[in-house]
């Protein structure tokens, strides 16, 4: 026993010690990595800038010449750029990164062993907007065993903007390890008006997620034409959270069309988060004729219910308010949500916008 | 030569935006956050900022707010430049007082573009 | 003169217990060093995933999740306002501030008021949460261009003042943050990621908390990590690096992830509410939200992940006197006491899966009981010494294989944060911590546990006397001005 102490305190000592040295030896080893690297690029950075702020053919081809240990250095920096701008001063740094077959080992890369070094594949492809890749990054999207692998496929998928991606991206939020909806949604909708069909028909998936993403991604695109689809599945959709997405998306793409099945929905003995969103899609649509509905909603004990009906009236303008103004005089809590309603709207209505310029919603490349 | 003001943290692309505005014909000084920004516009008074939204210690849409609310300041020109793309975010920056709104991921040459729009707007 | 008979067997137990206690020191030390490797292998996957996180993708979508940012404020009057500032610049496209002023007999509200622009706006109030303290007020700045609402509300302690805000929030998430704490600027965005990445079925994340004493903090954010001046924020700096960085780590990786901090854990708000809020009843609340969701949702069956995000997002001022250390320990383990008392039934019940039958053991035998055998150790070591049951050998090899241990478990944490996130530029503040690593040996760990011990105590004589003196107790500590947040 006595023997097994000593042996252990001696090792103790030797552990530490060598602890110590090495976390001194990790520390001034990256100081001095860091300066060098900095040194290393510090003269092709001021090239990059150039590169990237006037696309200047000279500047690529120093770039593309740099020494392999010069573009190590630089590589972060640029890759980093190039997720930072678009336009002219994204086409030359793709350029830049063609030159240096970043591309074809990036390709290489995506079937090689270790998820990670995958996963940093599929990135540099996604953020290099390479079409050629999309159909093996649809492949691996569906079939490759680590999640991260998958994720990192579907924002890629969105970056490099080809709409044959939209049916497999649908597809794998239906899987047995399905890729997370909200980036599916946000990648669909990077795809554009090409994706839609494909989302339409989405609408009819036996899997709620699938459905669900497709309700999403139709709202980011605002695609008008969906109208109809997605008025079908909040009639007749059986899972609640679904129909709660497709009042959302209406809230987007609807017109008076919508009214009607929007009030049906908004009726008592449905779900609370059906009439809840039914209500606040109402609003946002300026359905007037609808007030009536909506008023008789603020009495209604489920607060989403009330709350969403209160928020609806003040979106309808002057008429909403004039009912708001009629159940605030009242006791309760339709009351307590008419006026706040009405408060809320006050201050919000005091923002004074100015006239905007076109700015692009989806940053295209 | 129009005086500008560059504020934002991102290092790289507080470089590019130097670079490029500098490279045409711009008079170009840089500020890291906030509070810096802030006491730059007040001391040199440039004719143009540029502002970042998310800045540490104080907003790009705050710097914005204040350097409207000063006399001396308030007929500068300011664009603001922000990842931030959303139709509220639009509406606050203006909102806010901004003459105009660039959304990340930006075009350098777009940017100038717009620039020299705004000034061309203020000599009218 | 005692008979030799008795005095030899009292030698005996004496050397028993001691080589009990060397044995105890052992397991505990190997064991913390299992985890702290852990959490350094889930570190190294999440700086290889890093890069392709997608975190800029999340700023940018509309779909990311909203969050609730709630700051319980009591008596804050100084750094109320710097702090919503702070607050409200922080990097995240759907966000909304809740501050809830729990009857503040300062001029905490009045500060607010003026900074902010303030109006008072009838609320239709939710009542999810049952309240001890009713909401009395809402308000929103006038301009209505910033997503800030202050409540105000009867005092109710901090926990009450958490769950009307968790009522008033409006968003898919809550987070709670102290007034003296300090957010990374994109600390929200690092933590919500997980909710982004499975939204199904991830229910809670943590952030990291480290040590903000000695850094320096402009307009709200830390921008150089330094290393403070005491000894006993040192020291304090290498625990969180132990224990919060690497330690949550590892039980993450484990699945079991037991304790986000209470300076910085994300929550799915209908969740939260569905099991009933904070507990008012205890003083580690937060950590007994997270074992009631694990015990909630697993009784349910429900697929569901808690998960630890190793990026250092939030920054707390740590006590730097003796008794206000001796104040927070006392607390903590007080609330680490009632917490395993309430939740007993899953304690090495294996329905509860990792989280009942390695983490909550582990925290009964390594992190409750460790004062009790630490102050033990300091008794029993030198009666054995006295009555001959053991030499000096035995005596200082056990010290080297106790406390050496420790010191190497100390290092191998702070290596791996070296080579991982590397914060502390200056070998000055390497060579500050590698000496605190050393100290904390010395006096600190001993105190420590004989305060921990103190507040078990407290907690244990609470739950014997249940009702009357739980009251009582709560009342005198709102009476002594119990501040949010500090210790």
């Amino acid at each position: 026993m006595i023997e097994a102490a000593t042996w252990f305190a001696v090792l103790t000592l030797v552990v530490a010690l060598l602890l110590t040295v090495t976390i001194a030896g990790i520390h001034i080893g990256r100081q001095s990595w860091v300066r060098l690297r900095q040194r290393r690029a510090a003269q092709p950075r001021r090239i990059l800038l150039a590169v990237a702020a006037e696309a200047d053919p000279d500047g690529i081809g120093q770039l593309a010449r740099l020494s392999a240990a010069q573009w190590r250095a630089l590589e972060p920096t640029a890759f980093d750029l190039l997720g930072k701008v678009r336009g002219e001063a994204y086409t030359a740094l793709v350029e830049v990164f063609r030159r240096r077959a970043t591309v074809d080992r990036a390709r290489r890369d995506l079937h090689r062993f270790g998820a990670v070094r995958r996963a940093r594949a599929v990135n540099v492809l996604g953020q290099l907007g390479d079409r050629t890749a999309a159909a093996d990054l649809c492949v691996l999207l569906l079939r490759d065993p680590h999640p991260e692998v998958r994720v990192t496929a579907v924002r890629a998928l969105g970056q490099v903007g080809d709409p044959v991606a939209a049916g497999p991206l649908l597809a794998s939020v239906g899987t047995a390890r399905p890729a997370p909806s909200l980036q599916v949604a946000h990648a669909l909708a990077q795809l554009g008006r090409g994706a839609v069909p494909e989302c339409v028909a989405a609408l009819g998936d036996d899997d709620r997620s699938v459905r669900m993403t497709a309700l999403d991604a139709l709202r980011l695109l605002g695609e008008a034409g969906a109208e109809l689809a997605v008025l079908a599945v909040l009639r007749d959709d059986w899972s609640v959270a679904v129909r709660v997405r497709a009042t959302l998306a209406l809230r987007r793409i609807g017109t008076g069309e919508s009214v009607p099945v929007l009030l049906a929905s908004a009726a008592p003995g449905r779900p609370t988060a059906v009439r809840a969103g039914a209500a606040g899609a109402l609003g946002e649509l300026r359905a007037v004729s609808a007030r009536g509905v909506l008023a008789a909603l603020l009495i209604s004990p489920e607060y989403p219910v009330a709350h969403a009906a209160a928020g609806a009236l003040a979106a309808l303008g002057p008429p909403g308010r004039r009912l708001l103004a009629l159940a605030a005089a009242g006791v309760g809590q339709a009351a307590a949500h008419a006026r706040e309603a009405l408060a809320v709207d006050a201050l919000t209505r005091r923002r004074v916008v100015t006239a905007a310029a076109p700015v692009p919603v989806r940053p295209g490349r | 030569m129009t005086a500008v003001l560059v504020a934002e943290d991102d290092a790289d692309i507080r470089d590019l935006v130097a670079f490029k505005l500098a490279q045409s014909g711009y008079d170009v000084t840089t500020a890291e956050n906030g509070p810096d920004a802030l006491s730059a516009a007040r001391d040199q008074l440039p004719d143009i900022a540029v502002l970042d939204i998310a800045m540490p210690g104080m907003s790009g849409l705050d710097v914005c707010r204040l350097l409207r609310a000063e006399p001396a300041t308030s007929r500068m020109l300011i664009l603001l430049l922000t990842a931030k793309a959303q139709e509220q975010d639009v509406e606050t920056g203006f909102g806010a007082g901004a003459d105009d709104y660039v959304v990340k991921p930006f075009s350098p040459r777009e940017l100038v573009t717009r620039l020299s729009a705004l000034e061309a707007r203020a000599r009218r | 003169m005692m008979p030799e008979s008795l005095v030899g067997a009292l030698r005996e137990l004496l050397w028993a217990a001691d080589v009990v206690v060397l044995g105890y020191f052992l397991l505990l030390n190997t064991a913390l060093l299992l985890v702290v490797l852990l959490g350094g292998l889930e570190l190294a996957g999440y700086l290889r995933r890093r890069p392709v996180s997608g975190v800029d993708l999340s700023f940018r979508s509309p779909l990311t999740p909203s969050i609730s940012v709630i700051m319980p404020a009591y008596n804050e009057s100084a750094g109320v306002v710097p702090a919503v500032q702070a607050l409200l610049a922080l990097r995240y496209p759907a966000m909304e501030a809740v501050i809830v002023d729990d009857g503040s007999t300062d001029d905490t509200f009045d500060r607010l008021a003026r900074a902010f622009d303030l109006v008072e706006v009838p609320w239709a109030i939710p009542t999810d949460i049952d309240l001890v303290g009713p909401v009395a007020s809402v308000y929103l700045p006038r301009s209505g261009t910033q997503p800030l609402v202050v409540v105000r509300k009867a005092n109710g302690g901090r926990a009450d003042a958490v769950n009307a805000g968790i009522n008033l929030a409006r968003s898919e998430l809550v987070c709670r943050i102290d007034a003296d704490s300090v957010l990374d600027g994109e600390a929200l965005l690092t933590v919500a990621q997980p909710f982004f990445d499975d939204p199904l079925r991830v229910v809670a994340s943590g952030g990291v908390v480290r040590a903000a004493n000695g850094c320096t903090i402009v307009g709200g954010r830390v921008t150089d990590v330094r290393m403070p001046r005491g000894w006993l924020p040192r020291i304090q700096v290498v625990e969180y690096l132990r224990s919060f960085l690497l330690g949550r780590s590892g039980w993450s990786r484990l699945g079991s992830l037991l304790i986000i901090s209470g300076a910085f854990g994300l929550f799915r708000r209908d969740l939260v509410i569905e099991v009933g809020g904070l507990s008012r009843d205890t003083v580690g609340e937060d950590a007994e939200l997270v074992v009631r969701l694990h015990r909630y949702l697993r009784d349910e069956r429900r697929d569901y992940r808690i998960v630890f995000v190793a990026e250092p997002v939030c920054w707390t001022e740590v006590p730097s006197t003796i008794s206000g250390l001796g104040r927070q320990r006392r607390r903590w383990h007080r609330g680490l006491t009632e917490l395993l008392f309430t939740h007993r039934t899953m304690v090495g019940n294996p329905r509860y899966g990792r989280v009942g039958t390695v983490a909550l053991p582990y925290f009964v035998l390594f992190e409750w009981l460790a004062p009790l055998i630490e102050l033990a150790a300091l008794v029993l070591i030198p009666m054995g010494l006295l009555i001959g049951a053991v030499d000096l050998d035995f005596a200082w090899r056990f010290l080297l294989a106790a406390y050496g241990y420790a010191v190497v478990v100390s290092l191998v944490a702070l290596a791996l944060e070296e080579v991982g996130f590397h914060r502390h530029r200056r070998a000055r503040d390497l060579l500050a911590i590698g000496a605190a690593v050393v100290l904390e040996n010395i006096g600190f760990r001993q105190l420590n546990a004989y305060w921990r011990l103190r507040g078990a105590w407290q907690a244990i004589r609470k739950v014997s006397t249940a009702g009357e003196a739980m009251t009582r107790t709560g009342l005198a500590e709102l009476a002594t001005g119990h501040r949010q947040g500090r210790s």
